[in-house]
């Protein structure tokens, strides 16, 4: 049954939550209105008072009829995800300080040896050439704008 | 013929001649690989197609999105396991058939069909797109507060989780739309001081986030999976579709695909449901109908025509209206407005030339798309294999340098990062992204068009009914939510019925 009226209850506290919280203290208020329009609070206003009515159907849908229940989105095993989640945070924090080259390197080499059974030496050949591809293609070819490292050790 | 050679100039662009072929190559290795979607490879490329110049972008996202439609036959033939959803019909008769050792014929008629369902569709879009442009003309803010209206609602009924999850993904993706200045204003909305809000949520990372990332996400945050490839293939792929069988599926062929696109034209329904409806069609009217789901070639003719039918004809409403039909539509309205140009009637009358070239790249996209599948299944098949501990790590580096690039920033990144979290919420919720991404696209067109319909009708609500094209896109909108709750009652009635 909980997991019925679980969708219904997060759609109605997000609906709560934009309606009386984040609405009227993320909107300016421009001192102002002309005729025959919406201030700018008037439109997310509204919606947001829609999400809570859907929220409201939704719990009593959840409640009457079968069927409508959350599903899970899978196991969470928080000794994988935590890693996994500092790892990702220090590739993206390093792209600027290393370049995207070395950064993408290492953690690719770092999900290769932790997180799957790929041997040392294949991790080592795909990840440097992954960082090779990267490099030509993104940096040199399409010129994206990305910290690389020959630009910041030039 | 000056206009005709500048048209042909745009075409022969290297970048154009380059693309093209890369997109249907990428798109049909992308499409046959379980676990990753077209719609996570367009989402993880996008960002790239904004350094190329309008027409080699867009072929780019085309050519994916085409070379995944067949892609996705190829592992549902030879591994039982479907590449795309819409490929879950082909499965059904497909696979039987490479345990009986004609895995050849049957790639061969999933290539057939899928040339020829996307050749109609691509037609279709020449012909139609421009006629509805015309019409298109004729709207105000009255009646295009009508279609967006209508556009969200058929897409949140047609959602699969349900009509009220779907009206709830459009809700908090038009809240999401208002992040940024106020269009009369000029209040800031949702931005609490941050300067890089003021254009609102960055489409792109927003995108990469919602559809790229939640697969991979849950992939290394749950248990350790022991390491294997999606399976081994049944039979060759040897064998080829002779001429009598390839003439007693051309029916199915055609047929299948006019019913993808017709319904790949009205937002919302999409490829799997076209393939659905047509494998049923054939299933009642195919000479071969006994053999359905023991290994028919007319059973994968139906899937793999509707789903290539709907490749174009998903586009009618975009490029005629600037409505996305569904998600590809939203990421391509986004790519388009990226490189400066608005879907709608006005792109019919101030970039014809564009409109051209594209329809004449779509038209040399079909044939490529008939070249790959001729030559490359075999190579395609092998790279299906590959392990998602070595794809998954790549995607991952991939849609962060896509979110970086776009704006130099790691703002952007942790707007990805953070939409990630938000799509395994909606996915343990069973919010549909694609009903969200939509209301999030259509956002500011909606609140424009209500805010200019108050001000033309000085605040009286009749304002809302004053054209007969707004009053019959309300009646379907009716129509379409009222269907959604009345059709399935019945059905349930009527297998009560049956089984009392």
């Amino acid at each position: 049954m909980l997991l019925r009226l679980l969708p219904g209850a997060v759609t109605l506290l997000v609906g709560l939550v934009l309606a009386l919280l984040v609405v009227p203290l993320g909107v300016d208020d421009p001192g102002f209105s002309q005729p025959h329009t919406l201030a700018p609070h008037d439109f997310p206003d509204r919606l947001s008072w829609l999400v809570v009515f859907c929220g409201i159907l939704l719990l009593l849908v959840g409640w009457m009829q079968p069927g409508t229940e959350a599903v899970s989105p899978g196991p969470i095993r928080l000794r994988r995800a935590i890693p996994f989640a500092a790892g990702f945070a220090a590739f993206v924090l390093l792209i600027p300080v290393i370049g995207i080259e070395l950064s993408a390197f290492c953690f690719i080499m770092g999900l290769f040896l932790f997180a799957s059974d790929i041997g040392w030496g294949r991790a080592l050949i795909v990840a440097g050439v992954f960082a090779l591809v990267i490099h030509l293609l993104f940096i040199r070819l399409a010129g994206v704008p990305i910290p690389s490292i020959v630009r910041l050790i030039s | 013929m000056e206009y005709w050679s500048s048209v042909f100039a745009m075409i022969l662009d290297w970048k154009v001649l380059v693309f093209l072929p890369i997109g249907v190559i990428v798109g049909a290795i992308i499409g046959a690989i379980p676990g990753l979607t077209i719609t996570m490879s367009i989402s993880v490329l996008l960002p790239f197609t904004l350094f190329l110049d309008p027409l080699p972008g867009l072929v780019l996202i085309f050519g994916i999105s085409k070379g995944g439609l067949f892609g996705g036959s190829i592992s549902a033939i030879l591994l039982n396991v479907p590449g795309t959803p819409a490929a879950a019909c082909t499965m059904l008769d497909g696979y039987p058939l490479s345990r009986k050792g004609r895995a050849g014929e049957a790639l061969d008629t999933a290539l057939w069909a899928s040339f020829l369902g996307d050749l109609i569709s691509v037609l279709a879009l020449i012909l139609l797109a421009g006629a509805l442009a015309q019409l298109g003309l004729k709207f105000g803010p009255v009646e295009l507060f009508a279609l967006i209206v209508f556009s969200l609602t058929v897409i949140a009924a047609i959602s699969t989780s349900g009509l009220l999850r779907g009206i709830v993904g459009g809700l908090l993706g038009l809240i999401a739309g208002t992040v940024g200045l106020d269009l009369v204003y000029g209040s800031e909305r949702f931005t609490f001081g941050s300067a890089n809000l003021y254009d609102g949520i960055a489409f792109m990372p927003l995108l990469v986030g919602l559809f790229a990332l939640p697969d991979i996400l849950l992939y290394y945050f749950g248990p350790r999976q022991a390491r294997k490839g999606v399976g081994r293939t049944a039979g060759g792929a040897s064998g080829r579709l002779s001429m009598a069988n390839f003439r007693m599926i051309l029916p199915t062929i055609l047929k299948g695909g006019f019913i993808g696109v017709i319904l790949g034209a009205i937002p919302g329904i999409g490829a799997t449901a076209s393939t659905f409806v047509s494998y049923a069609e054939a299933r009642r009217s195919a000479p071969d109908r006994e053999e359905f789901g023991k290994g028919a070639l007319s059973g994968v003719a139906a899937a793999e025509s509707a789903n290539s039918g709907t490749g174009a004809s998903t586009l009618i409403p975009l490029l005629a209206l600037g409505i996305p039909g569904d998600i590809v539509g939203a990421m391509l309205l986004g790519a388009f407005y990226f490189h400066g140009l608005a879907p709608g009637p006005l792109l019919f009358q101030n970039n014809l030339d564009f409109i051209h070239a594209l329809y004449i790249t779509l038209l040399i996209s079909s044939a490529i798309v008939l070249i790959v599948g001729r030559y490359g299944t075999q190579y395609i098949k092998r790279i299906v294999e590959v392990p998602r501990d070595v794809l998954f790590p790549i995607v991952l580096v991939l849609t962060v340098v896509g979110a970086f690039a776009i704006s130099n920033s790691l703002f952007d990144v942790w707007v990805m990062l953070v939409a990630g979290m938000v799509g395994i919420g909606f996915r343990a919720l069973r919010i549909p992204e694609a009903a969200f991404l939509i209301g999030f696209v259509l956002s500011p067109l909606l609140e424009n068009n209500l805010q200019r319909v108050l001000i033309i009708g000085k605040g009286e609500m009749s304002a809302f009914f004053d054209s007969w094209i707004a009053l019959v896109l309300y009646a379907a909108t009716v129509a379409a939510v009222v269907g959604r709750i009345i059709l399935p009652a019945l059905q349930e009635h009527k297998l009560k019925r049956q089984a009392g």
